[in-house]
């Protein structure tokens, strides 16, 4: 972790749009259901200068209210990095957890982000409880989430937490990776049935960012919408494949997904894959390569004739 | 071969480099080599400018095997297209055993333009190997032609 | 008006459901593999859930399927055939919720405006009994699992009553003693006769129960949200900076015109294989950029703030104006559903609030 200054989120909400440091701040509130917060987007007052609006009592109560809405607790499972691409010529200021971090490492890795514009506050976390269990179960990908500490931050909010051991894989998925093709491609056709297309994975993933998606190609088509599960597979395959070796595990998608469709399966194969063939952990170091960017002379060549 | 099989002919898509693969499916044509009939070629500039989306599409339109075919590593005519190509194949390759495509529906291949016989050889092997796994059920798409399957 | 009642225990459900399953395709509340409850079609009669609250998934597939083939052609030698679907099969939706029953009303609104019915729509819909299914708090012997929807339910601040049978052929009300009460009420509703004669006619205590149920129900409407105050506000803030604020969560995706409920926009798009093909319908949503490119490339919406202003304007202006019926009924999938937690009652709230203009 960098530049580790621990502070109060509100104090420092507060400080950094009342200095006019950022322009927006885009961290958690409560959300309007149980168990859940809600993205919480503020703006220092909308279009006018600070002089304006210092000059104007409703902003001015508008924005103190807000700033004392912020939360950050296990409720926070929105991965909030999705948004910078929203605000992309603003000084912005974004809470993330320790997984969301790395979406903003990601960013920083393909020059999406201008890292002088971005303040980042860093939020150390134990694991989201899983809204869809009663309980206080997390998430699986927290369960399995390697670094509870954001990787890069210039504030912290709250004492590092200690970091648990995690598992290399996924114990699901290494079971999955143990049953016959058959049953495989089961499972697969049975989370693909569930899919209605509606794209929040995609529209929720950090690193889903470009102008015109294939899913939304027209001349040609490349993604139909229909029920037949081969148009759901062929968005998730190619996804999956535009995500190789940038997907961080954040699980975005999965929590975001009104179906209860089990991407992280997928991802988290995936993920393996480059981590044992390239030695590749997506969003831990800004200044590495990719390995799906590069390539090696000596790469495997076995499946090839 | 399985016996209800037995009329079926598998219809295979090659996307064939032009600088190398393709070359050698000329030389193969002029060596009046046989190979078998089932395989429509695509040529492409570079076994890299085959987007994984490509196969994944074909497949989905229904035909029953896929081949990509380019130069050997070290002979790309863009020097590096085939080294790109090969870390996205091995992913797609990955992601597709993962989900439970059947091995052997999407294959890869290189072959040199003065490789006219092992152009011939490959196409025989790909084709008897996809002709054993049979018709391509899973990522056809049936609404457009529900009969077809 | 409603024209018997009958008894049915909750033990025997699977019994009537089977039977209605002779010869009908069945839509009912059903819980997935993951434990998700969603309208679907049963192929068994136990997959129907009475412990269902409001299903992730609408019960509009059984009229607006997600894809719908509206006919099918071949080309050969020139030779062009094509060839209609097959005619929609008698169904019946079961458990509907009095809010879905009023989403379905919202259709057939929709479709059947002049000057161009929805043929197949209007087709599928004559071939459809829609079985409702009341909810009530009150009551202190009615099985927990089955009084209240969800909290997130708001149907009564639209004017809805979730014990409302109207626009139904046949109701079910939930009784003590884990039993359900059929109320018939149309001719198609009688028509499942061979369904529920083997079940005993309500006896006067039945009778009373369910009125005191319905009264108590129809208490708790009040008060509902001011419909006419919102739409006129939205009359004057389509420039407004209410919408900025709005839209800036919302990540633009179809989670929650897809499971709504009211929303029916489709494209129309051509599944072709070699020389066969299909002309579909498919689920479309105005929060998809896709929805309004033209094919020129021109888009009028150029951002998720005039897609989210346009779901808004939709259900709670242009339709009402249209039509004189908001296109939402207040089911609270939306909420549910939205991965950024867009709340549509907060949204209304501050539409309604919104200072008046002098
Ligand atoms: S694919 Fe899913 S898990 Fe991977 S980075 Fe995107 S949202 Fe996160
Ligand atoms: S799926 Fe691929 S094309 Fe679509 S937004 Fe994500 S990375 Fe871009
Ligand atoms: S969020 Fe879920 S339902 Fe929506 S497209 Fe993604 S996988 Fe499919
Ligand atoms: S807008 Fe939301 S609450 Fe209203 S009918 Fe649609 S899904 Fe239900
Ligand atoms: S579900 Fe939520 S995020 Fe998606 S389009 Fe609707 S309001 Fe926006
Ligand atoms: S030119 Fe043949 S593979 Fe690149």
């Amino acid at each position: 972790m960098t530049a580790c200054k621990q502070v109060d989120l509100k104090t420092l909400a507060r400080e950094l749009l009342a200095t006019g440091k950022v322009e927006v701040f885009i961290g958690y509130q409560v959300a309007t259901q149980p168990l859940m917060a809600a993205p919480l987007i503020i703006h220092t007052a909308l279009g006018a200068s600070h002089a304006q609006q210092a000059s104007n009592p409703d902003a001015e109560r508008d924005l103190a209210r807000k700033v004392d809405a912020l939360i950050f607790d296990d409720r926070c499972e929105m991965n909030l990095v999705n948004y910078l691409h929203k605000f992309k010529d603003r000084k912005v200021a974004i809470v993330v957890k320790g997984c969301d971090s790395r979406s903003v490492v990601g960013l920083l890795q393909e020059k999406q982000v201008d890292r002088k514009k971005l303040i980042i506050i860093g939020a150390p976390c134990r694991g989201i409880i899983d809204r869809r269990q009663a309980g206080s179960e997390i998430y699986t990908a927290c369960r399995e989430c390697p670094v509870h500490n954001p990787v890069i931050a210039d504030y912290v909010i709250g004492a590092p937490v200690p970091q648990p051991e995690t598992p290399e894989l996924s114990p699901e998925v290494e079971a999955l990776r143990k049953l016959p093709a058959e049953q495989r491609w089961e499972r697969f056709h049975k989370e693909m049935s569930k899919c209605i297309l509606c794209y929040a994975c995609r529209n929720l993933c950090p690193a889903c960012y470009c102008k015109t998606c294939f899913a939304d190609a027209s001349k040609p088509k490349w993604v139909g919408r229909t029920d037949d599960p081969s148009d759901a597979m062929m968005f998730h395959l190619q996804r999956l494949m535009h995500l190789g070796g940038r997907c961080t595990g954040c699980g975005a998608c999965v929590r975001g997904c009104p179906m209860q469709v089990d991407l992280r399966l997928y991802n988290d194969h995936l993920r393996s894959h480059v981590k044992q063939e390239y030695g590749f952990m997506a969003g831990m170091d800004e200044v590495a390569q990719p390995p799906l960017a590069m390539y090696g002379t000596d790469d495997c060549n076995e499946f090839i004739r | 071969m399985n016996e209800q099989h037995s009329e079926w002919q598998p219809r295979i898509l090659a996307f064939l480099c032009n600088w190398c693969s393709y070359a050698g499916a000329d030389l193969a044509g002029v060596s009046r080599l046989q190979y078998p009939p089932n395989v429509r070629i695509v040529r492409v500039p570079c076994s890299g400018r085959v987007n994984p989306g490509y196969i994944l599409k074909a497949l989905q339109e229904g035909v029953d095997g896929v081949l990509v075919s380019g130069c050997h590593p070290g002979d790309c005519h863009y020097l590096t297209g085939n080294y790109h190509a090969r870390r996205k194949f091995r992913l797609l390759k990955e992601l597709l055993d993962f989900v439970g495509v059947e091995d052997g529906r999407v294959q890869f291949a290189w072959v040199s333009a003065a490789e006219g016989a092992k152009f011939a050889q490959v196409m025989a092997e790909v084709t008897e190997k996809v002709r054993a796994l049979g018709p391509n059920r899973r990522l056809a798409k049936k609404i457009g032609n529900p009969k077809s399957q | 008006m409603t024209r018997e009642i009958r008894i049915i225990p909750l033990t025997e459900m699977p019994a009537f459901v089977g039977a209605l399953m002779q010869g009908r395709k069945v839509l009912a509340p059903t819980r997935n593999d993951d434990g998700l409850c969603v309208f679907a079609w049963l192929t068994a009669p136990e997959q129907a859930d009475w412990t269902c609250e409001i299903p992730r998934v609408p019960p509009k597939q059984a009229l607006l399927p997600r894809t719908e083939v509206l006919f099918r052609y071949h080309r050969e030698k020139g030779k062009e055939t094509v060839s209609p679907p097959p005619p929609p099969e008698p169904q019946v939706v079961l458990g509907l919720h009095p809010c879905d029953v009023q989403a379905i009303k919202v259709f057939d609104t929709v479709f059947s405006a002049e000057p161009s019915p929805d043929q197949p729509y209007l087709e599928r819909r004559a071939m459809t009994t829609l079985i409702g299914r009341g909810f009530s708090e009150d009551g202190p012997s009615t099985p927990e699992r089955l009084r209240r929807p969800s909290p997130l339910v708001f149907c009564r601040e639209l004017g809805i009553d979730p014990m409302d049978n109207r626009d139904c052929d046949a109701f079910l009300v939930p009784l003590a003693a884990s039993r359900m009460a059929l109320e018939i009420m149309t001719d198609k509703g009688t028509a499942l006769k061979p369904a529920y004669e083997r079940f005993p006619p309500a006896v006067a205590e039945d009778r009373a129960a369910i009125a005191e149920a319905r009264k108590l129900s129809q208490a708790r409407i009040t008060p509902p949200l001011d419909m006419a105050a919102i739409q006129r506000n939205l009359e004057t803030i389509f420039n407004s900076d209410l919408w900025n604020r709005i839209h800036e969560p919302c990540v633009g995706c179809g989670a929650c015109a897809f499971l709504c409920p009211t929303c029916h926009c489709f494209d129309i798009q051509e599944e072709t294989q070699g020389l066969d093909g299909a002309r579909v319908r498919v689920w479309d949503t105005c929060q998809f950029d896709l929805f309004t490119r033209h094919a020129s490339g021109h888009n009028p919406r150029t951002s998720q703030k005039e897609r989210s202003r346009q779901r808004i304007m939709h259900k709670f202006s242009y339709g009402v104006g249209r039509f004189h019926i908001p296109f939402c009924v207040g089911c609270g999938r939306c909420i549910a559903a939205c991965p950024a937690h867009n709340d549509v009652r907060q949204i209304l709230k501050e539409i309604h609030d919104l200072p008046r203009k002098s």
